[in-house]
């Protein structure tokens, strides 16, 4: 007897630390878990009963207090007790069969019966010989208490046995149920210690198994869940093509959850089509068009998630597959939108004796849905986008020979008349005729510009040596004339730094981007204002850095970071007058990106502005060849 | 001296055809691409003026291939289709010698048009060289090319930059000098004229234009003729 209250006293000794340092986790835990609650009042429970256990054990050994013995007692009956009724529950929350209904009776159950036992052991005015047998008389009600619950317990699991997956819980509540047997059922027998043992191991293991199932594994997951999302996510950014992005994260979606097949369905005109698959029956064509009242249909009609355990008896709409009543178990359905629309819907599917998918499953697939719908809302953008830039180009280029074929016969006849007229003194009408011949050239600059920039904006460039100050030369040549109409000076600095020294350049598009930087020079500069170019090579020799520095009206701070925007024109005071595309600067921007070159500016309003633009030196290694 | 201006555009047809009378050629103005080749054919004009966009599926372009399959006759196109260097590079791949931009300035359209003539016929008198190896004879006086005995047709521009070539053989011509003195000065920056030509020369004479023998390139610098013995 001592040996059995001795080993006893060591198992209850290390049990109620043990459930209540469970109980603490647990309270550290996410309680908003729909089984965490149960789960809590059922290791309460066993904390009392072991509390009260240890405390009547104990007094076996040492003298105790009879007032504290009598408090310990009743708190090993209720635990005991209340653990029974809790277990029940437990069991229903981990089954899902718990309802409100089953919630109502636990607690009256619970409470009656603790009432009536405390009631009862209160009133037992004496204990006698052992701890163990005086309490457990011939009790009727308990034994009615322990047939509907521990029954309720058994029945549940049993019929319930694929949804409660751990082993361990398994056998916990069944052992469990057979202690909670011992204690109510046989006091006569003096099975109590064994009651109490068995009850004891059954509930740790219920408590590890629980513990595990819902707090070690998710953290274990988390870590393949966040891969699986990281990867998902690469996936989507590194622009492979949408069948691989979807195969990519169906495979993953599916080893995810453990399940054994999954798809994607895709909207179409008449509902949804089957647009990918995983391990899915995908053999004849009924299949790949989604059954109007299927799952899947439903999930897309609702915009809702929609799950169940077992799809042969729960699933009320049509077969989403051939054969799926025979032999689908959890399905889940989750659609896959983006901002109002419903893009899709996202099938997994384990098989009938498959795992069940849980809650967590289900926020899992629908942060999947998500990714889902976003590289399908991406690919789309992209696929617009590039109709749209195929569109452009084709306006572009009707454009362009709409516009450039009227103005060649209007410069072609303007030329003529201007020939026609040579020698006749008619002041008003050559004046006319240079306006118009201004006009029209600045029309097809205009033309030119924009195609330009379309042309820099393809990033096609033949890159070969050039020497750099003929660059310079070359440009200023261009614009000389201007210059001197406006009366401004045109001046170029010394360039004896890069003297022999040449550029890795489209030497036509350069000497645009060149042009485009003094004519903007030239533009925004009073008459009587200077503009002057220049070049040096770089701290490193590597590039040469072209300067084109005006004394003009500068550029206001809020325009600065605009000047290279397309169709930006910042009109400075007294500079309303200055007409222009505002193609120029973006024009240079794009053109020296073709160069692998920086362009950037300092400006100060009232003061002036000056440009750089830096371009690689041609270095042997680095030469485009001819062919 | 006859030449030909097809346009679908009365406007501009009319226009460069009246400057080109001011210049003192014989015009033909056709407005599309049929009329164009029945024209060529029954009037052998000495120079053709092509516009590329064109009514009824004949494109210049097309009529460009055409005539060059019969005949050398220097051609420019004078385009508003140019968008991009592969627009233009296409013109110079069907056989134009010059491909100019719309919208273009009477005088400069007249240079370029003297130009391409002077090319066409400053090559036929410049020289008195002949080279033959058995498998390409070239006779620079004349202006024949026989490969293998058979005569192969090269356009006026092909011809100028055969006769450049032949003229520094063993040397290397850059592509500057290449530009200046088959196309002018006034081309010096149309780099990629010279790779569309070579390329196009080396289908006419090479035995294997991939590997050629003839006309070798100079990595970064320019082409040079290699002569070869008679076998």
């Amino acid at each position: 007897m001592l040996d059995s209250t001795l080993l006893s006293l060591i198992i209850n000794a290390i049990t109620a630390p043990l459930s209540l340092a469970f109980l603490l986790l647990l309270t550290w835990s996410d309680l908003r878990r729909e089984i965490n609650p149960f789960f809590g009042v059922f290791l309460a429970f066993i904390v009392i009963w072991n509390g009260g256990a240890l405390i009547v054990q104990a007094s076996l050994l040492a003298e105790l207090s009879p007032d504290l013995l009598r408090g310990a007692r009743i708190a090993l009956d209720l635990g005991f007790t209340g653990a029974g009724i809790a277990a029940f529950a437990l069991t229903a929350v981990i089954v899902k069969a718990y309802t409100r209904r089953l919630r109502g009776l636990s607690l009256v159950a619970l409470l009656t019966i603790l009432l009536y036992r405390f009631l009862q052991l209160t009133n037992t005015p004496e204990i006698t010989d052992s701890a163990y047998t005086i309490i457990y008389r011939a009790q009727p009600l308990l034994v009615v208490f322990f047939v509907i619950f521990g029954g309720g317990t058994l029945l549940l699991l049993w019929q319930n046995r694929r949804a409660v997956r751990s082993p361990l819980l398994r056998v916990g509540l069944t052992v469990f149920v057979v202690a909670q047997l011992f204690g109510f059922a046989n006091p006569q027998f003096g099975l109590w210690a064994t009651a109490n043992n068995l009850g004891v191991i059954a509930a740790l293991c219920i408590s590890m198994a629980l513990i595990r199932q819902e707090m070690i594994r998710p953290l274990a997951e988390r870590t393949s869940q966040v891969e699986t999302l990281r990867r998902v996510s690469a996936g989507i950014i590194n622009q492979e093509s949408l069948p691989t992005q979807l195969a990519q994260i169906l495979e993953r979606t599916a080893l995810l959850v453990r399940a054994d097949g999954a798809g994607i369905y895709g909207t179409h005109p008449q509902g949804l089509t089957l647009i990918d698959s995983w391990q899915l029956p995908t053999l004849t064509e009924r299949t790949i068009a989604a059954d109007p009242s299927g799952m899947a249909m439903q999930a897309m009609k609702t915009r809702r998630t929609i799950h169940v355990d077992h799809y042969g008896r729960e699933w009320r709409g049509g077969s989403d597959f051939p054969f799926a009543r025979e032999t689908f178990g959890s399905v889940v359905c989750t659609p896959i939108t983006h901002t109002d629309e419903t893009l899709g819907v996202l099938m997994v599917v384990s098989a009938r004796q498959g795992r069940l998918f849980r809650t967590d499953d289900l926020y899992l697939l629908e942060m999947l849905a998500t990714q889902i719908a976003v590289a399908l809302t991406y690919h789309r953008l992209f696929e617009h986008q590039k109709e749209l830039d195929r569109l452009k180009n084709e306006m572009l280029r009707m454009a362009s020979h709409d516009l450039k074929n009227p103005l060649q016969a209007s410069m072609a006849n303007l030329d003529l008349l201007r020939d026609d007229l040579v020698g006749h003194p008619l002041p008003d009408v050559h004046e006319s005729i240079e306006v118009i011949d201004k006009q029209l050239r600045r029309m097809s600059r205009i033309i030119r510009g924009v195609l330009d920039l379309e042309k820099l904006r393809d990033g096609k460039v033949q890159l070969a040596p050039y020497p750099a100050a003929q660059l310079i030369d070359r440009a200023v040549d261009e614009l000389r004339e201007y210059a001197r109409d406006q009366k401004i000076t045109l001046h170029i600095e010394s360039l004896t730094a890069i003297e022999g020294i040449e550029v890795l350049c489209d030497a036509r598009q350069l000497e645009r981007a060149l042009v485009n930087l003094i004519e903007n020079g030239l533009k925004f500069t009073a008459s009587q204002g200077t503009v002057s170019i220049g070049a040096m090579l770089d701290s490193q020799d590597t590039r040469v850095v072209f300067k084109v520095k005006d004394n003009g009206v500068g550029i206001a701070e809020e325009h600065q970071p605009h000047v290279f925007d397309r169709f930006y024109r910042a009109s400075p005071q007294g500079m309303e007058h200055v007409n222009g595309s505002g193609l120029g600067l973006s024009l240079v921007k794009a053109a020296v990106s073709n160069h692998h070159g920086d362009v950037w500016f300092h400006s100060h309003e009232g003061v002036g502005t000056t440009f750089f633009v830096a371009i690689p030196v041609a270095q042997t290694q680095s030469a485009a060849p001819l062919e | 001296m006859k030449i030909m201006i097809v346009d679908d555009e009365a406007p501009i047809r009319e226009a460069l055809g009246k400057r080109m009378k001011r210049e003192g050629f014989e015009t033909i103005l056709c407005a599309d691409g049929a009329e164009a080749l029945r024209r060529f054919h029954a009037d052998r004009p000495e120079l053709v003026i092509l516009d590329i966009v064109m009514p009824n599926n004949l494109d210049g372009l097309t009529v460009c291939r055409r005539i060059r399959e019969v005949s050398d006759t220097p051609i420019i196109m004078l385009s508003a289709q140019a968008v991009s260097e592969d627009d233009i590079v296409a013109g110079l791949m069907a056989g134009a010698d010059d491909y100019l931009e719309k919208p273009i300035g009477l005088n400069e359209f007249a240079a370029r048009v003297h130009a391409l003539r002077r090319r066409s016929i400053l090559s036929a008198t410049e020289s008195e060289q002949q080279y033959d190896d058995s498998y390409l004879t070239v006779d620079l006086h004349r202006r024949t090319v026989h490969v293998q005995a058979q005569r192969v047709h090269l356009t006026p521009t092909e011809f100028k930059l055969l006769a450049v070539l032949m003229e520094n053989a063993g040397r290397v011509v850059s592509q500057r000098d290449l530009l200046e003195q088959v196309w002018g000065r006034e081309y010096i920056d149309d780099i990629y004229y010279p790779r569309v030509y070579i390329s196009q020369l080396r289908r006419k004479i090479e035995r294997d234009p991939a590997n050629p023998i003839y006309i070798l390139t100079e990595h970064r610098i320019g082409y040079r003729f290699e002569k070869h013995d008679k076998p």
